[in-house]
């Protein structure tokens, strides 16, 4: 089964990383027709959606469970997300951040395979399992291509923040929505809504710096290197929320240890 | 900016006399005085705000830097708990700074306050100036709302942890964690308790200690390949102790399966032909060694299902992991079993909730979920204020 899925997961990246060639030749030459960006893109999305149905579909559960699971989910987010703020947008400005997002975490994925198979956790067996993952993940693709894009402009000296924060204003409420989600879980499984687990704790404080931005948001826009800054510098609570939390000596009294399968 | 260098003081200061005296802890009182400690002093702020909200301290109570300061202050008193497990195995310098217990330090509580208190006078003047910006004044007061009801709620809630054993004699009275006697509305007892397992799988241990596990479910049968080696199942027991370093059927509740595999390399060559039994309560481990200090084991099963039949007042019902029971006001949630015993446990640890606040928490939750709908209806334009 897995070989399978690293056979998708590099045909995935694969598409995308033309497609990200072919996006660089058309910043270079403008006016050039896109679609040999548009038609890779959307193969490479295809690949991972299907990877992903034929997943739950052997697993028999959503494959949401591991954190080689949670990483085609985000890398597949990031490049349809990414594509549809574009789209809405119209800019052709995401079209890097999102595909380096994409191929990074499914490489992640190629590097590191991971064994899959159909066991789940009673806690996991919830209605509110899937809409809360996947909300969460969808804001971090969003938050992600927020925080690449400000790295790259703090990097080219190019200061112009309006795009990251766009797309804060866009990774926040879906932050939120997870976020509450995940309580109103918490209080059904296991009793209490806010148990200030360290995962929980670090969901916070990603909460925290997001909201903190955006209400020193007109300040910064003065600022326009210091808010890139921060806002990369926000995208690294999101890394440590999401899994490098599974690294630090508070996870030996989390309840989200699964996340380390 | 003059409201931010105050609270910036005041926050020092708590934290000067959170360090002299690491072993204050706050708390906040029962019923009905958590609901005044709580409520008062944030309906006072926001009539304030409403009352005069152009006041140059209303203004600074209300500001987006406070909002920040405040919000800064709280995770930067709560961050030990993010990384230290804290109240476990701490390192004691977390002492020297009055951290050690970060959720009832000064500091926390002085943090929680100004959140509450910038929230409020937000919100007041956002009343007075009219319903501008809607969906802002949702989320601030699904925010306010639901802070409001944990902490009132904190004061008032009452957990008590109890175990029950199958067939023993109905009982209402539980010990709080507080070590309060309480009694739940219902005399409780369990029925029986079930847990549900999948079949095992393979693991295969390297010389270096890392472990791999299959992808498939063992059954009769069953093929798997792991790291490199193909492992068919010859024989399948799904129910055996284990006698004299053999596998024998034995059909209890608890007891493990048993799998008798061939191991062949890539080009079909036999590696080890043997029975795989887990470690359980009816038998050690069967395992086999592999050459190159391989091992080759079969897993315990995973945990599928477990709930607990219980009878609440002669009424029969089911208690699973994500399904409480609730009676009057109280939640009873199944925690765990006999891990030990596995299926064969005939025990069951519950933890019994009452939480007057609930709603509110539910009424802060659900105003925050449609204020972040309405706000993905309609994205905020760039340089709006928040």
């Amino acid at each position: 089964m897995s070989t399978v899925a690293w056979w998708m997961e590099a045909g995935a990246v694969l598409c995308w990383l033309v497609a990200g060639i072919a996006a660089v030749r058309a910043i270079r030459r403008p006016g050039r027709s896109d679609g040999c960006y548009r038609w890779l893109t959307g193969l490479g999305c295809l690949l991972v959606v299907t990877l992903l149905g034929w997943l739950w579909l052997a697993l028999d559960r959503p494959p949401l469970r591991t954190l080689g699971e949670t990483r085609i989910w985000y890398a597949g987010l990031s490049v349809v997300a990414g594509s549809l703020v574009a789209w809405r947008l119209g800019t052709t400005s995401l079209r890097l951040p999102m595909l380096i997002m994409g191929i990074l975490f499914l490489s992640l994925n190629l590097v590191f395979p991971q064994a899959l198979d159909k066991t789940l956790m009673p806690a996991l067996r919830s209605p509110l399992f899937v809409p809360h993952v996947v909300v969460y993940l969808l804001s971090y693709a969003v938050l992600g291509i927020s925080g690449g894009m400000a790295l790259w402009r703090f990097i080219r000296r190019h200061p112009d923040p309006d795009l990251p924060f766009r797309l804060v204003h866009a990774g926040l409420p879906l932050l939120t929505l997870g976020l509450c989600l995940g309580a109103i879980w918490a209080k059904e499984a296991w009793g209490h809504y806010w148990a200030w687990d360290p995962k929980e704790t670090w969901a916070l404080l990603t909460w925290i710096a997001y909201v903190a931005l955006i209400h020193g948001e007109r300040g910064l826009r003065e600022r326009p290197r210091l808010a890139l800054g921060i806002i990369a510098g926000c995208f690294v609570v999101v890394l440590m929320c999401w899994f490098l939390v599974n690294h630090l000596p508070s996870t030996a009294v989390s309840v989200h240890t699964y996340t380390r399968e | 900016m003059r409201t931010v260098t105050s609270f910036f003081g005041v926050l020092i200061g708590a934290w000067i006399v959170q360090a002299i005296h690491p072993t204050l802890a706050l708390q906040l009182p029962g019923p009905p005085w958590n609901w005044l400690l709580t409520t008062g002093p944030v309906g006072l702020a926001a009539s304030l705000a409403w009352w005069r909200s152009e006041h140059p301290l209303v203004r600074g109570l209300g500001s987006a830097s406070l909002a920040i300061a405040s919000l800064l202050s709280v995770a930067a008193t709560c961050w030990p708990i993010a990384v230290f497990p804290v109240g476990v195995d701490a390192p004691h310098w977390l002492n020297w700074f009055g951290l050690a217990d970060p959720l009832s330090s000064l500091p926390f509580a002085i943090a929680m306050a100004a959140v509450a208190i910038n929230l409020a006078v937000s919100l007041g003047r956002r009343l007075r100036c009219g319903p501008d910006r809607l969906r802002f004044t949702i989320l601030h007061l699904g925010l306010l709302t639901a802070i409001l009801g944990g902490a009132a709620g904190h004061g008032g809630l009452i957990r008590a942890r109890f175990i029950m054993e199958e067939g023993a004699k109905p009982g209402d009275a539980v010990t709080a964690v507080d070590g309060r006697r309480v009694r739940l509305p219902v005399a409780l007892c369990l029925d029986d308790f079930v847990l549900d397992r999948y079949a095992p799988m393979l693991l295969v241990a390297e010389a270096d200690g890392s472990l791999f596990r299959g992808e498939v479910l063992i059954g009769s049968g069953a093929h798997d390949l792991v790291r490199g080696l193909q492992i068919e199942v010859t024989e399948w027991l799904p129910s055996a102790a284990v006698v004299a370093d053999r596998p024998v059927p034995f059909s209890e509740p608890g007891t493990n399966p048993a799998a008798r595999v061939v191991i062949r390399d890539v080009g079909g060559g036999i590696l080890g032909d043997g029975w795989l039994h887990p470690p359980g309560p009816y038998g050690s481990e069967l395992f086999l060694a592999l050459p190159g200090g391989r091992s080759l084991h079969l897993d315990e099963p995973r945990p599928q299902r477990y709930l607990a039949k219980i009878r609440a007042d002669g009424v029969s019902h089911e208690i699973t992991i994500n399904h409480p029971l609730r009676v009057d006001g109280w939640a009873i949630y199944l925690l765990s079993y006999d891990e030990s015993l596995g299926p064969a446990s005939r025990t069951a640890s519950f933890e019994a909730i009452e939480d007057r606040a609930l709603p509110a928490v539910y009424i802060g939750l659900g105003l925050l979920i449609l204020g972040v709908l309405m706000h993905l209806w309609k994205p905020r334009m760039a340089g709006d204020r928040v």
